[in-house]
């Protein structure tokens, strides 16, 4: 599993909802750097 | 305590990979998964169950309902304080004769007395709206016709907003657009939306004069002068199958013209689709998913394209470039909740798609006022609770339940869906857009072990 975002939302709204049940974990994002790997993308925007 | 996969799971599997994306809408989170822990969670048994509690793909139901029940009330808080779009057509006159303009039969008996009807327009606007952020919309027909009857009427607009603080948009097919400037520049302009479908006969073959002639040119200059003033254009192209390789060169152009690369220059890509006639090439038209597919191909071929314009995909776009998903849409109609739409007959309707159409007009605004309050709440209503087929969707939360008006064109019912192909559009744009996950660091980064070359 590759994290695409940090932790779950923070309950959103606190006069109704309880506290979650269980906190998320917390999860390091994991980016690997993959310079020059083929991309969809120009030379222009490679950098981007 | 037992747990079950999330209503609100959304698994796509990434084209040309066995790679699949999950996504929740309503805890937030989104993970690439391999087709093995895919398959693990579709079955509600994933290998690391502490995870996938934690992401919210597992789920205590009543806990899950409960944070549903928050998202909804804080959805709908914010969209009562949301800003409203108020759209005024003046004319429902053109001087285009689009191949596939949903317009074209509209013909309402103009009136004469349009100063007073522009009064009445705004003194609604400031008791019905009073306590509102909003801001004005010009909208058509098309709203930069040259005679001078439409000059005054822009003017008592432009001032009326003024007058109130309000900013102006235009949409405008931009073949008067240079004549404008001058007296849209008394307003605060938030933008000017303006639509090329294509270069030169591309362009003109699909959007020429009424009686004939071509219009790229005179488009192309005003859209110049804007962006020589700083004023915001968003650039429109509606694309079908005959159009769309065409945005390679409209890609091109737009960059050589330094437009691309101006600060106050974006761009949206709308489908040519029928909203309330049937067209009479419909082979030419794509289905959402069919566009999407196209344009991703497109993309894939022409990398340049995506300097003009990167879809939004679905939650794909926004999950990659800020790694984080959109708030959960109980609602994507913004028709009489954030938009309402106006005309010179003194008619009211909820939104564009509906401003003209006979027998759509919700209420009147001169000469005198009155609300159908009993359509108005039907429309107010609308949101995927209310939509039957949308309960029990796990893509209620990223498709909203799509447009009321062509929904209500396709089933009689206000209250149904127009679906969104969420999924699939998430599978699409993750691998489209993957590749910005991982950028490039530059040469002397740390890391990068690549040559100058290769990189060129």
């Amino acid at each position: 599993m590759k994290t695409l975002t940090p932790n779950k939302r923070p309950t959103p709204n606190a006069k109704v909802a309880k506290a979650p049940a269980k906190m998320p974990a917390k999860i390091t994002k994991r980016r690997e750097a993959q310079c020059c790997a083929k991309t969809s993308r120009t030379a222009v925007g490679c950098h981007d | 305590m037992p747990f079950v996969p999330s209503r609100h799971n959304v698994i796509a599997r990434l084209p040309d990979s066995s790679d699949h994306v999950i996504a929740n809408p309503l805890s937030g989170s989104a993970d690439l998964l391999d087709a093995e822990e895919a398959a693990a969670l579709i079955a509600g048994k994933p290998a690391d169950e502490q995870t996938a509690v934690a992401r919210g793909y597992l789920v205590d139901s009543a806990e899950e309902a409960q944070r549903y029940r928050a998202a909804y009330l804080d959805f709908v808080e914010a969209r009562d304080q949301d800003e409203i779009q108020i759209f005024f057509a003046p004319t429902y006159a053109c001087n285009f004769a689009c191949s596939y303009c949903y317009q074209s039969e509209y013909a309402p008996t103009p009136r004469t007395d349009t100063v007073d009807v522009i009064a009445a327009f705004f003194r609604y606007v400031d008791t019905t709206f009073r306590d509102r952020k909003k801001y004005l919309t010009l909208f058509g027909g098309e709203p930069l016709l040259p005679h001078e009857n439409h000059r005054a009427t822009l003017q008592a607009l432009i001032a009326g907003a003024a007058a109130r603080n309000l900013d102006v948009a235009v949409v405008t097919n931009g073949y008067h657009l240079a004549d404008y400037l001058d007296l849209l520049g008394q307003a605060h302009l938030r933008e000017i939306q303006v639509t090329l479908d294509g270069i030169g006969a591309v362009h003109d073959g699909r959007r020429p004069l009424h009686g004939g002639g071509a219009t790229f040119e005179r488009v192309v200059q005003g859209i110049d002068q804007a962006l020589a003033r700083d004023i915001p254009i968003n650039l429109r192209m509606v694309v079908d199958r005959e159009n769309l390789p065409g945005l390679v060169d409209l890609a091109h152009f737009a960059s050589a013209r330094g437009w691309t690369k101006h600060p106050r220059f974006k761009t949206q890509v709308g489908r040519n689709y029928e909203l309330h006639y049937c067209q009479v090439t419909q082979n030419r038209l794509y289905s959402r998913l069919g566009l999407a597919e196209a344009f991703a191909a497109l993309a894939t071929a022409h990398p340049e394209v995506l300097d003009l314009h990167r879809p939004s995909y679905g939650l794909a776009k926004t999950l990659v470039e800020t790694g984080t998903l959109p708030e959960p849409v109980f609602d994507a109609c913004p028709g009489t909740k954030t938009e309402w739409a106006f005309d010179a007959t003194g008619r009211i309707y909820a939104c564009t798609a509906t401003v003209g159409k006979p027998g759509e007009a919700l209420g009147t605004f001169y000469p005198n006022v009155q609300l159908d309050e009993q359509q108005v709440a039907h429309w107010q209503d609308r949101d995927v609770l209310a939509i039957p087929e949308c309960k029990g969707c796990s893509m209620q939360l990223a498709c909203g339940g799509g447009c009321a008006s062509l929904a209500k064109n396709q089933t009689g019912r206000l209250h149904a869906p127009d679906c969104r192909p969420v999924q699939e559009l998430l599978g699409l744009g993750m691998s489209l857009y993957r590749p910005a996950l991982n950028p490039k660091p530059a040469h002397d980064a740390p890391g990068c072990d690549c040559t100058a070359t290769s990189c060129d």
